[in-house]
């Protein structure tokens, strides 16, 4: 079973709001300033306090304080080379069997392990958990860590019994914050690194701050955040992407020399393309604080009346991407002003503060600036000569409302799997596919 | 359209970098993170300048863009 669009009646927290499913609807909630995110009671414990909760000034200021990270210096110099190193590292972990030394062996491999491994370290490095890079068992332990911290964030969503869960959840994070997070942020406040790059650090410059209230704890909730924001997010996006670039590729006319291009942003349009149809979160929600009328559209929305925005839906509203907006196309242009992605980041206070290190940022006119961890992980599967196994069709998981590849099985090519593991940016010289 | 005026309060930029997302034409973000306009004084090339710019300004989270005529 492939679940299409969100299932209304599987998904518990949307079933009583009202549905929001046309694009200018969507994008003027989303910026306006009379609703507030509905908070999930089951997911509160795990992020109350932390940013993607906060509303109004308390928002801005957090985010104004956490924005030093995604600084386009920060992004270019500390995060790009950082995520080329994850994904070296990670294809270095594919075993390559003698059996298949030769140029043309191939290996197959699980798109959504690989894709995980890839932004587990990346996440990591990111928050500034040291041990999850430098030792094979602080990178076991957030591995095992990480279905709970991705659920943690994603309850609403879940077809799970919810006590159950939460208890499993709490035990797996309690266990990682012991092992792994408060380790790592004790080094951070002994080592006083200023200069340092990561969340932790930022994190408890601020706690150190007279200026500031924060607590261990609360330091604690917004590094799960983030992990749990990322991981699964950037993950999912990678697998999508290469879903639908894969049978895309099969026509001939297909440039794979232009995707594999780093100076090319026809890969970044694919990645874009296949967020807009595959969103990490397809509806958000929100509650009215007081009676208003939609601008775009004269909707009225009363008082205390829930909202389902529908971002996912709206992404694919053929008024604005076209006849065809159900469709994988790179190469589409939307009307004016809208992002080719859509508002599948969000937008407004709560547009999602880490879209630049998964997709990157993009100058003015277009072309690459900074390329992110979505766009190059996906880009190393390509120059690994990725091709998806035509007796593995995608599998999806059955314990989610959201549509989500639970395994994606593609061979790899072993010289170029070699090639990526040694650490050179481009691809071998022979076509790989 | 012509004369019009972009104007960023850098004080009130929170780095939503919305602004980007609807006008690239018209917005970046610097080094520093913070929004600033690519051109202070966009002439009029095109009907849909004004509106671009307009919903740029209507959709920051912390209304710092403002336009003068």
């Amino acid at each position: 079973m492939q679940p299409t669009a969100v299932d209304r009646t599987a998904s518990p927290f949307l079933a009583d709001a009202t549905p929001l499913t046309d694009y200018r609807e969507v994008e003027e909630i989303l910026g306006s300033h009379s609703v507030r995110m509905l908070r999930s009671t089951t997911e509160l414990p795990f992020m109350h306090d932390a940013l993607p909760l906060l509303e109004g000034l308390e928002h801005t200021a957090r985010r104004r304080q956490l924005a030093a990270l995604f600084r386009p210096t920060v992004l270019r110099e500390t995060h790009d080379p950082m995520i080329r190193e994850a994904v070296r590292r990670t294809f270095g972990r594919i075993e390559v069997p003698p059996t298949t030394a030769s140029d043309d062996s191939t290996i197959t491999v699980d798109a959504c392990l690989l894709a995980q491994q890839i932004h587990v370290l990346v996440l990591a490095r990111f928050v500034g958990l040291d041990a999850v890079w430098e030792t094979t068992e602080g990178r076991e332990a957030f591995e095992r860590a990480t279905g709970s911290i991705n659920a943690a964030v994603s309850m609403r969503w879940s077809l799970r019994d919810p006590i159950e869960e939460s208890a499993s959840i709490r035990s797996d994070i309690t266990d990682f914050t012991q092992h792994v997070l408060l380790p790592a942020l004790r080094a951070r406040r002994d080592r006083a690194d200023a200069g340092a790059h990561d969340l932790l650090a930022v994190l408890a410059r601020l706690h150190d701050s007279d200026e500031t209230d924060w607590d261990g704890e609360l330091i604690i909730r917004e590094a799960v955040a983030f992990l749990a924001g990322g991981i699964q997010s950037s993950s999912n996006a990678v697998v999508d992407s290469l879903s639908e670039i894969l049978p895309w590729l099969q026509n001939d006319s297909t440039p794979l020399d232009r995707l594999r291009d780093p100076n090319d942003d026809l890969l970044w349009r694919c990645v874009a393309e296949s967020l807009r149809l595959h969103p990490s979160n397809p509806a958000l929600n929100r509650i009215a604080l007081e009676d208003f009328t939609l601008k775009t559209t004269g909707r009225r929305i009363k008082k205390g009346e829930e909202l389902a925005v529908h971002t996912g839906l709206a992404a694919r509203d053929p008024a604005v991407f076209g006849p065809d907006a159900d469709e994988f196309n790179p190469f589409r242009t939307p009307i004016a002003g809208v992002p080719l992605e859509a508002w599948v980041f969000g937008s407004g206070h709560h547009a999602c503060i880490g879209r630049a290190l998964a997709l990157g940022r993009r100058g003015p006119s277009g072309v690459l600036g900074i390329e992110g961890s979505v766009v190059t992980a996906t880009r190393a599967f390509l120059n690994a000569g990725a091709n998806q196994d035509p007796g593995s069709p995608p599998t999806y998981r059955q314990d989610t409302a959201k549509r989500v590849i639970a395994s994606l099985r593609i061979r790899l090519n072993a010289r170029a799997v070699r090639h990526l593991a040694a650490g050179a940016r481009g691809q071998p010289s022979a076509r790989t596919r | 359209m012509t004369g019009i005026r972009v104007r960023v309060d850098k004080t009130l930029c929170g780095s939503y970098g919305v602004c980007v997302l609807v006008a690239p034409t018209y917005f970046e973000l610097g080094d520093d993170g913070i929004s600033q306009p690519l051109r202070s004084r966009p002439e009029a090339e095109q009907p849909s300048s004004t509106d671009l710019l307009n919903r740029a300004a209507q959709r920051c989270p912390t209304g710092a863009i403002t336009l003068v005529s």
